[in-house]
């Protein structure tokens, strides 16, 4: 397992200064939206101070059947060397098919044959990057039909295929378990824990029914129990709390941060 | 923590920040003064690029121009700035400025210097006379006296701001200290200079920010202010500072005599 990262926070230019106050032990940038070798000041000055930064990618498509794009990848990588990150993660999704982009990140069929596409892809990404890639479940607002495997189970064959990391965002885990019916404890006693590189937790909020895990409203307390679910199985070596929208007061985000450190204390 | 209709420098009771910062540089001095008082409200952030963004979950009541702000956000400073100088709600600060006697109205100061026109090319049109024709030149001597004791009596109302809104200006000087952001805004500007510093270092702006912000040229009434367009705009030369307790400059120079006697000449960025 990765070792400790302690709490902290997904870096986003909005927020900059306020991320650099913020008692965080590491933060966690998108990929695409960083060049490396044109780092943003804050993020040079985290660096500086020795905050890990861990670059997280959105666009790999590594759950598509388009070949791997190698420009994404070696992006990737040379962000991860520029900001000497110890891993690299991206999700367990595809978005792009047949040239069109979602703009989402759309769950892959649980089918042999579409982790059989999974592994390859993951495969041939990590082949070229010179760090270890983590890979993330989704949350889904659909399930493709036929279904072979648990989410659970799907996730753990493609980490012992693969020998990828996983990170495991709760906040998506609790969305399907509303949205869909999975089951929360079923699915943290089927994936290899062992594998854990850090994990994911954000806010959404429910409409019309469903709930979207939009990252840019508070974290329910419901989100914080599966952590909790999480905890009672094994010690994260890192949790992340990710904010995208909607950015609250510094004051709201450290109360945010110190109740995800009172459910791993 | 004050807000924004607070009268943080004990300048005069009935004036907002915003209408301070809008006698002492323009429209834009009036909307830099509406962004640093939300971000001391914590309602905005500006990050370390300049990208200007609000702050969710703080329902509470603004000024028209700090609201103008919360929705024209996410958006650069600079950017911010002058679109906060050509709206609607800085010209409403502006007109009540002048129902309160402490702005003139553009077409008032139009006039006036229009009438001082006529009279200078009338003494001109004399002393042709007196070189072409029969006039004496005592008579032209007469009128140019006259000339000059005209303009010395109109001198005042060519001016944007008013003697109160003058007055203002002086004592909202007088009283600024860096302590107090808001104040130090409306009155030198985050382009103005305290000392060795700029304002936006003051406050802790990143430089990358503070690039967007830009001066506004002298005579560019791009910022919708007619009486108060022109000037150093958020200024940072020393050409004034007469009257401040700083050593800093002042931020407007319409008249240069003194930093509290200028008033709106400034931009504050636009």
């Amino acid at each position: 397992m990765v070792e400790g990262l302690g709490v902290g926070i997904g870096w986003r230019p909005e927020i900059d200064l306020t991320v650099e106050r913020l008692d965080v032990d590491f933060v966690e940038v998108v990929a695409e939206n960083l060049h490396a070798d044109r780092l943003p000041e804050s993020v040079r000055v985290l660096r500086g101070r020795g905050v890990p930064v861990l670059p997280h990618a959105v666009s790999l498509s590594l759950g598509g059947a388009d070949p791997v794009d190698a420009h994404r990848v070696a992006h990737l990588g040379a962000l991860a060397e520029a900001l000497d990150a110890p891993f690299v993660s991206d999700h367990v999704c595809f978005v792009r098919a047949g040239g069109l982009d979602s703009g989402h990140l759309m769950p892959v069929p649980r089918t042999r044959e579409a982790l059989d596409v999974l592994v390859a892809n993951v495969k041939a990404a990590r082949a070229d990057l010179p760090v270890p890639l983590a890979l993330e479940n989704v949350a889904a607002l659909l399930e493709w039909p036929d279904a072979e495997l648990s989410e659970g189970r799907f996730l753990a064959e493609l980490v012992e295929r693969t020998d990828c990391l996983l990170l495991v965002d709760v906040a998506n885990l609790y969305a399907n378990a509303r949205n869909l019916g999975t089951d929360v404890g079923r699915f943290l006693d089927e994936i290899p824990l062992e594998r854990l590189a850090y994990v994911h937790v954000a806010g959404g909020r429910e409409h019309q029914g469903v709930y979207h895990d939009t990252h840019a409203h508070a974290v329910l307390p419901e989100v914080l129990d599966v952590l909790r679910q999480l905890k009672e199985r094994v010690d994260p070596p890192g949790v992340l709390l990710e904010r995208d929208d909607d950015y609250p007061s510094d004051a709201e985000l450290a109360g945010e941060l110190a109740a995800i450190r009172a459910v791993l204390a | 923590m004050a807000t924004s209709w607070t009268s943080t420098s004990g300048v005069s009771a009935e004036l907002w920040p915003e209408q301070q910062g809008f006698l002492a540089g323009g429209p834009g001095r009036a909307t830099e003064v509406a962004v640093v008082s939300l971000v001391e409200a914590g309602a905005l952030r500006i990050a370390r690029n300049g990208l200007v963004s609000a702050v969710q979950g703080l329902p509470r009541s603004w000024t028209p121009l700090q609201t103008f702000v919360l929705r024209s956000v996410p958006r650069p400073l600079g950017d911010l700035v002058v679109a906060g100088a050509r709206s609607v709600e800085a010209q409403s600060l502006r007109q009540n400025l002048v129902e309160s006697g402490y702005v003139r109205s553009a077409g008032s100061v139009r006039a006036v210097r229009w009438v001082r026109r006529v009279f200078f090319l009338s003494w001109i049109g004399l002393v042709l006379w007196s070189l072409f024709g029969d006039l004496t030149f005592g008579t032209v001597l007469s009128a140019f006296v006259g000339l000059m004791v005209a303009t010395g009596v109109t001198s005042p109302y060519v001016r944007p701001l008013t003697r109160a809104g003058r007055s203002t200006v002086r004592r909202l000087g007088a009283g600024v200290v860096t302590s107090q952001p808001v104040p130090l805004v409306a009155y030198y500007g985050l382009l103005g200079k305290v000392g060795k510093q700029f304002v936006w270092q003051v406050l802790g702006i990143d430089p990358v920010a503070a690039a967007g912000l830009r001066r506004r040229r002298k005579g560019d009434g791009s910022s919708g202010s007619a009486s108060c367009g022109s000037g150093c705009g958020s200024c940072s030369s020393s050409s004034c500072g007469g009257s401040s307790s700083d050593s800093g400059s002042s931020s407007s120079s319409d008249s240069g005599s003194s930093c509290g006697g200028g008033g709106c000449g400034g931009g504050g960025g636009d």
